[in-house]
This record gives C-alpha cells, structure tokens and sequence, in this order.
C-alpha cells in the first residue's frame, strides 16, 4: 500500500513538473522594445575592443559621433530615450557586421539582454584591405532598467553596459571632479 | 475573464513551485554524484574496489634563449629570490642582447599578486649599451586603459636621452652613443605584462634616437585648448596640479605652460591628473611616481621625465588638441625651403608622407628641371571606382572604366568608373581615397595632395556598392590596364605604368591572377597590391593577389613606424609603407594616426559632395607603393618591373626595418621615396638597368655564450659584376675561412669562428667587412663571454608545467618549477596511460593564468601532436620563449574555456 502511494506521488510529482513547465509556456518573458537600430561599418565612436555603451544625454552622444552627422533621422529624445551601441572593435575587412538576433531586448529585473551574432565574410571573398569597425546603434525607451546585456551567441562573450550618467538627477556632483 | 486570471495566478504560483522542485532535484544530482555521498544520499552496497590503475613518472628539462632575462619583481608571488628595481638605486643590472619579461602596475590595478596593493609603477635596469643598438619594450595590459612608458637615462650625463611614451603598445630607442644607462619601464596606467628586447647594434631600428629628448626644455609644455575642452575645465586643471600660463590665452593660440618648482606639488599634480575624470579613484601612492627622489646629477632626467608625463596626462583629458614639450630647436641653414604643399588639410597628411621622404623626393624631382613634355605616368586603380568630380581628382582621371560584371550589379554594366554608391550604400568611397592617396592635385588649395601629383589615375571599378568584387573581373580590369584584349572590348590609348590592388582574399595566389599579372608584367606594367589586414592575434599570410609572383605585397606601418597591428607576415611581403592607426593620435597635430585622402559625403540633400577623411589598412600602405613607383616611372619611363624587383632586393629604395635584410614581418622595410626617385636618376643618367648587389645570409650572426661557429653565405641578389674581394673581422677573436667558395667571384658559404680567450666578459659587438670590387659593408657578430665556472642565469621566473589528456583536454598534472643554471628541470608523477601533451608556462601577473599573451610559453611535442605514455619516461625536453604581444595560441583546455581568461592563458593551480 505504502509502496503504491509512493509511485502515485512520483506520478503525481511529475505530473504537477510537466503542468508548470506549461504555464511557464503562457507566461511570455517580458520584453522591451527597440525603436530604431543604425548600423555602420565605420563606427565613430572609435574603440578597437568589442565594447558596449550607453548614451544617455547629447553631450555623450556628440563625442561617440564625433562630428559625424547623426545616424537616425530625428536626434534621440534624451528626455525619453536612451542610445545603446554595440561595437564589435576593429575588424580587417568591410565583411563583417552585427546581426541582431531579436527585435526586442528582454527584461529581466532591472536589465536589459539581446543576443547577437557577428556576420563574417566566407572564406576566399575579395574584399577593400581597410580596416573597419562594425556597430550597431540602438534607439529604446528610457526605462527603470539600468544594465543591458548584450551577448555574442556565437562565443558566448557578454558585453556589459551601465549608463555612464545617472538616469534621474540627483544631488550627486558628476561633474569631473579630482 | 475573472477566472482566467486566476487561473494564470495559480499556474505561475505552480511556476514557481516547479521552480524549487526543479532546483532541488538538480542539487540532489549534484550532490549525489561522483560518490561522494551526503547524508540524504541512498545507502549502496559496498563498492568493489577498482584495480590500480598504472601511472608513470614523465620528466624532462625546459631550456631558455641566451638572452632570457626576468624583472626582479613581478606580481608573480610565487617568484624566488625577488628583488626590487624600482629606483635607479637598486636598478637590476642586465647584459645584452636581452629578451627580458616582467610586469608593471600602478597601485591597486590589475591582478592581485605580489605588487598589487603597493604598485611597481617602476622597473629600472642599468646596462652598457652600444651605439646602434635599439631598446623594444612591447607590452600587453588588461584593459584598453593599461599604458606603459620607456625612458633612457645616461648613466655619464645623468640626462634622459631617450623617451618613448605614447600609447602605443610598442616602443623603442636607438641608443645614439655608446656607454652606461639606464632603462626605467614605467606603468602610466593600469597594470601590463612586458618584453624588453636589445639585440645587436644594428639588429633593429627605430625612429626614436635617443639623443632627441635632450632638447626638452624641462618645466615647460606648449598646450592648446580644444574647442571641446572648457576654459573653466582648463583653469581647474591648472589651478589643482600646480602649472602656470606663462604666455598665451583663449583657444586661438597654444598656452606656453610651466610647471611647478617644487616635487610634493609636481608629485600631487600628476595625481591629480591622473584621477582627472575619474571621480572615486584611489589616489595612487606617489611614492613611485616620476618624483620619486633622483639622486642629484639625475634631476635633469628627473624633471624631463615629469615634464613628459605631464604632457601625457594633460593630453589625455580630453582639453586640448595638443601637449607637447617645448623644444630646443637648433638652427639649419638650408639652401630652399622644403616641397609643402599648400593644401589646407595636409597637415592631417604630412605624417604618413614625412615618414616615406616623400617631400625630400618632391625637392629631387624639382631638381631634375624635367621638361615640361615629360610623360606623366598613369597608375591604374582595381577598386570601388572614383568620385571623379572630387576637385582634387577630376583633372587627374586618365580613361577609367568599370569592368563590374552585369551579374555582380544586377543593374546593368555601367562604363563609368564613377562611383555610383548612394546614402543608402553607406560608402566609404574606398577607391576614391586609394587615388586619392596616389595622385590627388597638389597646390590646387584643396583637401590635401598625393604623393605622386604628376600621375595620371586609371580608375577602374570592379565593386558594385555594397557587394565584393569577382575574380574574373579583377582579371578583366588587369588585362584592360595593361592594354590587354578584355570583356569591354576596348583598351585605353596608354597602357598603365603601375597597378594598384588595395583588395585581396585569403588564400594561395589563383591561376587566373598569376597568369594574368605575368601577361601585365611582360607589358611593362608594375603591379603593387594589399598585403592583408588579418595578422591580428595571430601571424596571417599575405592575401591573393598580394602574394603572387611579381606582385609588390605592401605591409602597413603606424605613424611610429612600427608594424601595425593588422598588417600580414608573410615570405612574400615585399615593402612597408604608412597604413595608419586610427586608435592612436601621436602625431601632435590632434588628427588620429589615420591615412587621410579625398572621399565623398552626403550634404542634408542627400547629395554627393567632395570630402576628405581618415581610413587605414594595408589599402592605405598600398597607394603610397604605387605614387613612389609612379615618381620612379615619372623620372625614368624605361624602368621595368624587374629593375624596381632589384632596386628593392638590393634594399637600395627602402629603409630596412625590423631584422637586418629582409624579414617575414617587414620584407625589405619602409620604401623610401627619396631613395627611389635618386635610383631612377641615376639609372636615366647611368643608361642602365640596376644590377644585383652582394648580400650576406644571414645580415647578422649570434654565437650566444656557448656557439663557437656559424655559417655565412655572401650571395647576389640578382645578376651582376659585383664580386667579393676580401672579408675582414674587426676583432682577432673572429676569424673567416672559406668553405665552399668560387675561387674568382669569392661568393659562395663561409665558417666564422669565434675565439672567447681574449674578449672581455660580457657581450661583444665585432663585426666583419665584406669589400666587394663596388663597397663595403658590415655583418654584425654579438658574443657572449661568461666568467668560467659561471654557471647560466637566464631565468624566466617561475615555471608552471602541465601535462594534459591529448584528446580531452583534461589536465592529469601540474607542477611549479625554478630555474637552475639557466635550465628548468620537471618531473611530474601519477601520469595513467594516455596521449599527452606538456604545457610550460610563465604566470607573472598572477592572474590565475599561465601562458598568456606576453608571457613565456611552449607547448611539447605542439598543438597538433601528442606523445603516448605507458611507461615512465624521461627526455621531454622542450625550449620556451616569451609569445610576445601579438601572436597568441589557444589550446582545448576546458578549464581555460570555462572561466575565459582575456588574454587566452590556462588556469594556473598547481
């Protein structure tokens, strides 16, 4: 008897594992939308590494397109808006991008995380011998989040960035300071 | 509705329930595995134990270069018999030649080891040295913020005599006169790995003499206010660090700016600066800072030293477009002011055109009073076409075309060489800054210049925006420049004189390109390409159509005339010329270390106008090739592709760079644009076509402390009159004997044989004289003498030896080794039966890996192969040497894999 019930609470046991796992399935993971993403082979804002940044007001925005016109068609709402950029670092060739593997990020407490993966040129293409450095530019709504992950599916690498300036004004001193 | 929702409440409570039960199931897996057993762990019958399975002992000895060399303090904490070099006083006294590994950090960065908390900002080293001898200090950091600096100090004068501090990973000083120094290796910022390398005099060169920081005036700076950087910002920095305007104001002009007199204010200043932008760092511990305490007759190194460090920091804050020392500046009595041209963008240009003597060639050509009738030479451009209403270009444009197939269009076969890109293509107008760069209008007030402005430009584009090019029509476009029948069905009304391909492909040379550019060559046509852009992280062959035979492969080098980071090695690598560095700005003029030349922009109409701007690649090292052989051509029409073939053989139009004679990484040097127009001169003059020259191989010989003989082979490069008369030793401790000789030409194979009873210890620079019926020239000898009994003290710190599984990666051993007379002895036991590899490695910045980039390295038998173990064994003798900071190797060990170290190391646990 005792041995019965114990096989009805497996059963039931794995019964109950395989219900949730199903209600996981209708509990979308909440996302966060991008609004506009820009590409460019040459990036302006000039960092050999792969690196992630956010920008959060003109003034930083300026020094990343360094002088260059801006890329989207209106200048970033800074009030609403936040500019994430993802840069892959130098590259040998104009073969190689960025290819965003989502349309939205997803949110996850108060981060965000994409995945991307890098196009590479096939062996043997005939390519300009002049280096570049492949970035994409991301247009998202400012919100309560304050980290995105950006994550290279194919190596595994993450990128990590936080806002260089706080979202919401406080009393702190940012200006450079000794 | 109502029961909807809760009936999605009640499943994400079962979620989370789910959750936990999942997690616990997964912890009791965990814990159950591998018997360990834990107290909820279900009892099992007694385990029958496993038969002993057999291990062996594997032993074997590590041995070292000559010249190895360790900093007596790195972060390794496990370094025996550590000793700090941190000041002149207690400098670590060194011999040469030397590759000598260490570490540096400024308190608080990097790894935690041994120096972490207290910094080594610092690493003195004391050691004659030769005139002509070159110090290489390369290093590899952590992070894009690591920086490290080296100064020369005359041990004689107690004056710096030498200084290498930009932000290059690369640095070098040529020793300009024989005596005592000093060498200091300074942490700027952050922490980093370094190799310090002083080989032969003459083994290397730089562009830095170290005669030229003399000239600093000490204390004072000239400094100009960027149109980014805030006059209240400035005078913040001037009022906390303690300098002083002494001449100018606003941003129009540059400040003249002194530092303070005092050493607790200039020490505090350079603290200050170092933190500038950086709220919430550390102060760092000015102890080991430039103002550490100098003894007396070094405080004029003292102060340069501050000076430039300053200049440096104030630099980096972002304020100015340029801070530099003031200089002493002799006065030159010149005959006629130098070839500059007046285009309002040169100077953005003026670097990479100094660094090839291009305006000294400039001056020759004017000179020459060539006649006004003088043909100009046409350089044909395989690439993405030209802007061809581009000011500086348009009355350049010789009979170009597009050769773009209609299948690589899609949109038809356009005729034009005009660049058809649109906004859409986000161009980078690619063949428009490669002519630009060879022929773009000189003293037209425009953008900037070429370096050949007498060339005539045949575009020819072959990539339709935004898609490769093919084979076949690069084939077409060769065929076309060189007057050849191609698909077009027309040849221009003048063939080129020179075919530039700033384009390639990994991979051998196709047939369809070699047969095709021997059919150009044997129009008479020179044909310069692209070596490639992929050596980063590792050595990367030159590309298609770069290697092919009778293709002129360029490398390209940075505005300090090092290699750069991107340029291909390889064995068909011809010549070096300025590709740019556009993460490095050096050149003072606040313009990044870019090649810059004519492109185009969209305006806000979306139009098309002319520009100007920065690329670099071997692209960029290309077009500046092919503008020389232009000048060449322009002076001598009659030179063929074999005359420049044996002009650049001989060396006699490049400045040899790197190892003596021709070398993998830089070919036959940097072309020398004075030097080749000179050599057309002389051949139009001459009547003839240059001849082989008698070259030496190897250029220079190393005995090290044991080798007593070497082989040497006098050869000639190409066909000529040229034969040896007599060789000579600068010492009777070196003497020459024939071994396999013509008896009437003397060219042949030599024994050289060292003789240590009389040299002195230490390391001796003879070298031999080769007189041939023309000149004379010198093959280097270094020699080291060591006092008898003396046992070896190279030493590479501590050693990590590993064997892994072969085939799994799974390590079976791991042990520390010390040196012992210049050898690293190693045994490692419990090693089962397996395919092995052994992995030894230096972990001086402790960082949890071994073998990291820029630390010591080797891998027994390779990466490929493996040696299988069923007995003890003993012979795994292997040799390490330091991996340097460009070329990296990885190997499947997964437990390198799973933590991902930066820089590509192996964890370090014994």
């Amino acid at each position: 008897m005792m041995r019965n019930a114990g096989r009805l609470a497996v059963v039931l046991g794995l019964a109950l594992l395989a219900t949730v796992a199903n209600a996981n399935a209708f509990a979308p993971a909440p996302t966060w939308p991008i609004l506009k993403t820009v590409s460019q082979v040459r990036c302006s804002w000039l960092t050999r590494e792969p690196a992630a940044r956010i920008f959060a007001n003109e003034s930083e925005w300026q020094g990343a397109l360094a002088g260059q016109s801006n890329p989207f068609a209106a200048p970033p709402d800074w009030k609403r808006q936040r500019v994430i950029a993802l840069t892959l670092g130098a590259r040998p060739t104009p073969g190689y991008s960025i290819e965003l593997d989502s349309d939205a990020f997803a949110l996850k407490k108060d981060t965000l995380s994409l995945d991307f993966h890098e196009r590479v040129p096939a062996p043997g293409e005939m390519l300009q011998q002049v280096m570049t450095q492949p970035c994409v530019f991301i247009l998202v709504e400012q919100g309560n989040w304050r980290e995105v992950v950006l994550r290279n599916t194919q190596s595994g690498a993450e990128l990590r960035a936080t806002p260089a300036t706080p979202f919401v004004k406080t009393n702190h001193r940012t200006s450079r300071r000794f | 509705m109502s029961y909807i929702a809760t009936s999605i409440r009640s499943l994400r409570r079962h979620a989370r329930l789910a959750c936990l039960l999942t997690g616990l199931v997964f912890l009791l897996s965990a814990c159950g595995g591998g018997g360990g057993g834990g107290s909820n762990t279900p009892s099992s019958p007694a385990a029958t134990p496993a038969p002993a399975t057999a291990t062996y002992t594997l032993s074997g000895t590590i041995t070292l270069p000559d010249t190895a060399a360790v900093d007596g303090d790195t972060n390794d904490e496990g370094q025996n018999g550590r000793s700090s070099n941190n000041s002149l006083g207690t400098s670590q006294s060194i011999s040469t030649p030397v590759q000598l590994v260490g570490t540096v950090n400024v308190a608080n960065s990097g790894p935690v080891g041994a120096t972490y908390a207290a910094g080594d900002v610092n690493d003195y080293f004391k050691t004659p040295l030769t005139q002509g001898q070159v110090i290489e200090m390369s290093f590899v950091g952590g992070s894009a913020t690591n920086d490290v600096d080296l100064y020369l100090i005359d041990d004689g004068s107690g004056s710096l005599v030498g200084s290498s501090t930009s932000s290059a990973t690369s640095k070098c000083i040529q020793v300009g006169r024989t005596g005592t120094y000093y060498i200091r290796v300074q942490a700027s910022a952050g922490s980093a790995l370094y190799t310090l390398r002083i080989g032969a005099p003459g083994e290397a060169t730089c562009a830095i003499t170290s005669t030229s920081t003399e000239a600093i005036i000490a204390d004072e700076l000239v400094a100009k206010l960027s149109a980014r950087g805030s006059v209240a910002a400035q005078t913040e920095v001037m009022q906390t660090t303690g300098l002083q305007t002494i001449e100018g104001g606003g941003r129009e002009r540059a400040h003249l700016l002194r530092l303070s007199s005092d050493d607790s204010q200039r020490a505090k200043g350079l603290a200050r600066l170092e933190r500038w932008g950086k709220p919430g760092a550390k102060a760092r511990d000015t102890s080991q800072s430039a103002t550490q305490a100098f003894p007396g007759r070094f405080r004029r190194a003292q102060r340069a030293m501050e000076t430039l460090e300053y200049a440096k920091r104030l630099m980096a804050t972002g304020l100015y477009d340029y801070v530099e020392p003031n200089f002493q500046v002799q006065l030159l009595s010149t005959t006629s002011a130098p070839y500059t041209p007046t285009e309002p963008l040169y100077i953005a240009q003026r670097w990479s055109y100094q660094q090839i003597n291009q305006p000294s060639a400039m001056d020759r050509i004017l000179s020459l009073s060539l006649p006004g009738s003088t043909q100009r030479p046409i350089v044909a451009v395989i690439d993405s076409g030209i802007i061809d209403d581009h000011p500086d270009l348009q009355t350049q444009i010789y009979n170009g075309r597009s050769l773009v197939s209609v299948n690589m269009t899609g949109d038809g076969d356009s005729s034009s060489p005009n660049d058809p890109s649109t906004s859409s293509d986000t161009p980078d107008w690619h063949g428009t800054h490669v002519a630009g760069t060879i022929a773009a209008l000189d003293n037209n007030g425009k953008f900037g210049a070429g370096v050949a402005p007498q060339a005539l430009l045949m575009p020819l584009r072959v990539f339709a925006p935004g898609r490769n090019a093919s084979s076949f029509d690069i084939v077409q476009a060769i065929r076309y420049a060189a007057g050849l029948s191609n698909r077009s069905g027309t040849v221009p009304p003048r063939k080129a004189d020179v075919i530039n391909m700033s384009i390639g492909a990994a991979g051998a040379c196709a047939a369809q390109f070699s047969t095709e550019i021997a059919n150009a060559r044997a129009q008479n046509v020179v044909i310069v390409a692209a070596a490639g852009n992929h050596e980063r992280g590792s050595a990367a062959d030159v590309s298609s159509p770069a290697n092919c035979a009778g293709v002129i492969a360029v490398g390209a080098l940075d505005a300090r005339q090092q290699q750069t980071y991107y340029s291909n090695s390889g064995v068909t690598l011809r010549v070096m010329a300025p590709g740019g560095d556009a993460y490095q700005s050096t050149t003072g003029t606040g313009y990044v270390d870019a090649i810059y030349s004519t492109i185009g922009s969209f305006n806000a109409s979306i139009t098309r106008v002319p520009s100007f701007g920065p690329l670099s690649g071997t692209s960029m090292a290309s077009p500046h090739v092919a503008g020389v052989i232009a000048l060449m051509r322009y002076v001598d029409a009659n030179l063929t592709p074999a005359d420049i073939d044996t002009l650049i053989a001989n060396g006699q139009i490049t400045d040899d760079l790197g190892a003596t004679g021709r070398d993998d990484a830089t070919g036959y040097g940097l072309i020398n644009a004075r030097k080749a127009v000179d050599q057309a001169a002389a051949l139009v003059s001459g009547g003839g076509s240059p001849s082989g020259i008698v070259v030496a191989s190897p250029a220079s010989i190393s005995f090290g402390s044991l080798a007593s003989s070497a082989t040497l082979e006098l050869k000639l490069t190409a066909a000529s009159s040229e034969v040896v008369t007599s060789i000579t030793s600068s010492s009777p401790a070196v003497s020459v004997a024939a071994s396999s000789v013509n008896a009437t030409t003397k060219l042949g194979t030599y024994t050289v044989t060292a003789d240590r009873t009389t040299l002195p210890l230490g390391s001796s620079y003879p070298y031999l004289t080769v007189t041939t019926n023309q000149r004379s020239f010198k093959v280097q000898l270094t020699i080291i003498k060591v006092a008898p009994g003396t046992s070896p003290t190279t030493n590479y710190g501590r050693m990590i030896v590993a064997i892994s599984n072969a085939n799994t990666g799974v390590r079976l051993g791991i042990t520390n080794v010390y040196a012992a007379n210049g050898k690293y002895a190693w045994s490692i036991s419990g090693i089962p039966a397996s395919d092995i590899r052994v992995i030894a490695g230096t972990n001086l910045n402790y960082n949890g890996y071994f073998c990291d980039l820029g630390e010591v390295c080797a891998i027994y038998p390779d990466a490929a192969f493996s040696i299988k173990v069923n007995a003890d064994t003993s012979g795994l003798d292997f040799a390490v040497a330091p991996t340097g900071i460009t070329a990296s190797f990885s190997l499947p060990d997964p437990d390198a894999v799973a933590t991902a170290p930066k820089t590509g190391g192996l964890p370090d646990t014994p």
